[in-house]
């Protein structure tokens, strides 16, 4: 047995492209159209090599039609893809260097856990000995050594995700799409799978492009997300990025539920901080997204987690409300509570915290550098809400 | 406690049923019958088998019928699957219009189009025989191939096709390492539903069989029209098991589908050991 974490790799094998200069994936003004949908519409990414990519949004943003595409399982109705440099824009699926698991693993019924595996392997000719060696690697990464001479239908929901993963590993693609590939399976195996999928791409190194219309799953594996909407990037940039500076009410909606206090700008401090006037706070200095303009209607978004039960002190803004209703999760507690102006807040506090109670008005408080200002866009707001 | 009487409807439906089998049971009953004249049973005796195996023009017969069978199911498989995979791919309107098509062919009377197969074979001079039987028999078999294919591939998820193409497969691989053996129990169904019907055609065979192929079922009427023999009864007979043969496989092939027919033969060799 070796010491070191069996790593894969990937570029090994005999014939197998030297590593193409540039982003691993390159999207330039892709789009779909399905007569007057415009199910994706006008997407620039670049994917860099060995990066962990996410594509997040409701149902209907185009992020599978996107995944799609690369795939070469949807035509693009405009717009060109580039896999490692070269354009593949044109090319059948099973000539691009990509590889996908399907949401619900599409593994072939009549055929063995094996020949699942060796499909694409027998595809390209490869010799008997190489097919064996490559397919024993791949069922001890996915950890399904002993299970090869079953069928797909005598594996659990689990099992047959890491036989789809294995089966796309082989091939040793220098993309891996994955489609929602933990959607069909419980809480609990999602939580195990997220944290194989995130080792194995961590010692394979390939390029992951993952959608899900989970954020968390989104935040918890991926390198960069682009949350999308309606067919087109909303905001591109790390999950730290995105939660803590969204550039849209959608995107800070979609990205975790978030107090959104209606304010408008009263004064520009630089690009970038603003002084803003909001309902039942009054004026306060926070950093928001560049470019708003003094008297625009905006929002200023503050999340449950900041809140505490304190009075208003320095570098701190906040107001008094009512707690209406309490939720248990877990280890925090979810306060839902209602201002004086009858708006909803909400507020997550750890369990051990002084004891909260409904009915009781509070003091509440949060500190102006956990504060960003955007935008108002109640349209967005909504379509977030919705999912 | 007093039994109660049994419903209505179940007497009515015993009674169809007993009035429906005893022609069946009668032409069973018959041809194990000594006697030669069909008037009571007088004793059992397999007689009767072997005169029908051994005659010539019964046997010829029984080839020709098994030509036609094979030639017309074959054909008829092919438009099957490809018109099957055709429709997937069709837009809603080429496909209503393509279902009324194949359904015309089911409805409409055999006899109609056996009439025009044969005005349209005179006219191109197409000789008559075992290929112009097999091309009638074709019209309405494909309908039913058709209907059984569709109704498997309506069945799976085109994703299956989409992740074989993922993984490097060109169309024709896709098919012949995807979709083709998802098919098979499908295609084995419809195969044995339209050796059936091939075997008990008379209509296109009499119409388009001219004088140089006569299948057994043409054979039987000739017969029937002189005279009923017990020889008649025991190539029913004979006509019926091979009927009943080929239904009970198609049936068993359905029931064991999903699973898969080689699954199951590998649990029973497992519950063996």
């Amino acid at each position: 047995m070796s010491d070191a974490s069996p790593a894969i790799d990937v570029h090994a094998g005999a014939g197998s492209p030297t590593p193409a200069p540039g982003p691993a994936v390159r999207l330039v003004d892709l789009s779909r159209f399905y007569g007057e949908v415009r199910a994706v519409d006008g997407i620039d990414v670049e994917i860099g090599d060995g990066e962990f990519f996410s594509m997040i949004g409701p149902s209907g943003c185009g992020k599978t039609t996107t995944l799609r595409m690369i795939a070469g399982l949807v035509e693009p109705s405009a717009g060109r893809i580039e896999v490692s440099g070269r354009d593949v824009t044109r090319l059948r699926a099973h000539r691009r260097p990509v590889n996908t698991v399907f949401q619900q693993y599409a593994l072939f019924p009549h055929l063995s856990i094996f020949e699942n595996i060796a499909f694409g392997l027998r595809e390209r000719r490869v010799s008997r000995a190489e097919v064996n060696q490559r397919v024993g690697e791949m069922l001890e990464l996915v950890d399904l050594v002993g299970r090869e001479k079953q069928r797909p239908s005598q594996l659990s929901g689990g099992q047959q995700q890491r036989v789809a993963l294995a089966r796309s590993l082989v091939l040793r693609p220098e993309v891996l799409l994955l489609d929602e590939p933990l959607g069909a399976l419980d809480l609990k195996l999602r939580k195990q799978l997220q944290l194989q999928l995130k080792r194995i791409q961590r010692e394979v190194g390939i390029t992951f492009v993952y959608v899900t219309h989970d954020q968390e799953e989104a935040f918890f594996m991926s390198d960069r997300v682009a949350i999308m909407r309606d067919g087109r990037i909303e905001q591109l940039g790390s999950p730290r990025d995105v939660y803590q500076r969204p550039a849209t009410e959608f995107v800070a909606e979609f990205v975790g539920a978030s107090n959104r206090l209606e304010s408008t700008v009263v004064e520009r401090h630089g690009d970038d901080e603003y002084e803003v006037e909001a309902d039942g706070v009054g004026r306060f200095r926070a950093r928001g997204v560049p470019g708003l303009a003094v008297g625009q209607s905006s929002c200023a978004i503050v999340r449950p987690e900041v809140i505490s039960a304190e009075p208003v002190s320095e570098g701190r803004a906040g107001l008094s409300a009512t707690v209406t209703d309490l939720a248990y999760l877990g280890h925090q507690i979810s306060c839902l509570m209602e201002t004086p102006g009858g708006r909803p807040l909400s507020m997550t506090v750890h369990q051990h915290h002084s004891p909260v109670e409904v009915g009781s008005t509070y003091e509440l408080s949060w500190p102006l550098r956990s504060v960003w200002v955007l935008a108002r866009d109640e349209a967005g707001a909504r379509a977030a809400e919705k999912v | 406690m007093r039994r109660r009487l049994p419903r209505p409807t179940s007497v009515f439906t015993g009674a169809v049923m007993i009035c429906l089998y005893l022609p069946i049971i009668a032409v069973v009953v018959y041809s194990v019958d000594k006697s030669a004249d069909l008037i009571g049973f007088t004793g059992f005796t397999t007689h009767w088998y072997s005169v029908a195996f051994h005659d010539p023009q019964v046997r010829q017969d029984l080839v020709t019928s098994l030509e036609v069978a094979a030639g017309s199911t074959v054909i008829s498989l092919a438009i099957a699957i490809c018109a099957g995979l055709w429709t997937r791919g069709a837009s809603p309107r080429a496909r209503r219009i393509f279902d009324g098509l194949t359904y015309s062919r089911i409805v409409l009377p055999e006899i109609v189009f056996a009439l025009g197969l044969l005005i349209l074979f005179s006219k191109l001079h197409v000789a008559y025989g075992v290929w112009a039987i097999i091309f009638g028999q074709v019209v309405f078999n494909s309908a039913y191939a058709t209907i059984i294919i569709q109704a498997r591939l309506a069945s799976l998820s085109g994703t299956l096709e989409e992740a074989a193409a993922d993984l490097g497969a060109n169309r024709w691989r896709v098919f012949r390492r995807v979709t083709f053996p998802l098919l098979v129990p499908a295609v084995l169904v419809a195969a044995l539903l339209m050796i059936s019907f091939s075997f008990d055609d008379v209509i296109v065979a009499q119409f388009l069989g001219g004088s140089s192929a006569e299948p057994i079922s043409v054979l039987l009427l000739g017969m029937i029209r002189l005279h009923v023999t017990p020889e008649v009864n025991a190539i029913g007979t004979g006509l019926m098991l091979i009927t009943l043969l080929t239904f009970s496989t198609a049936g068993l092939i359905t029931v064991l589908r999903p699973t898969g027919a080689g699954q199951f033969l590998a649990l029973g060799r497992r519950a063996a050991k």
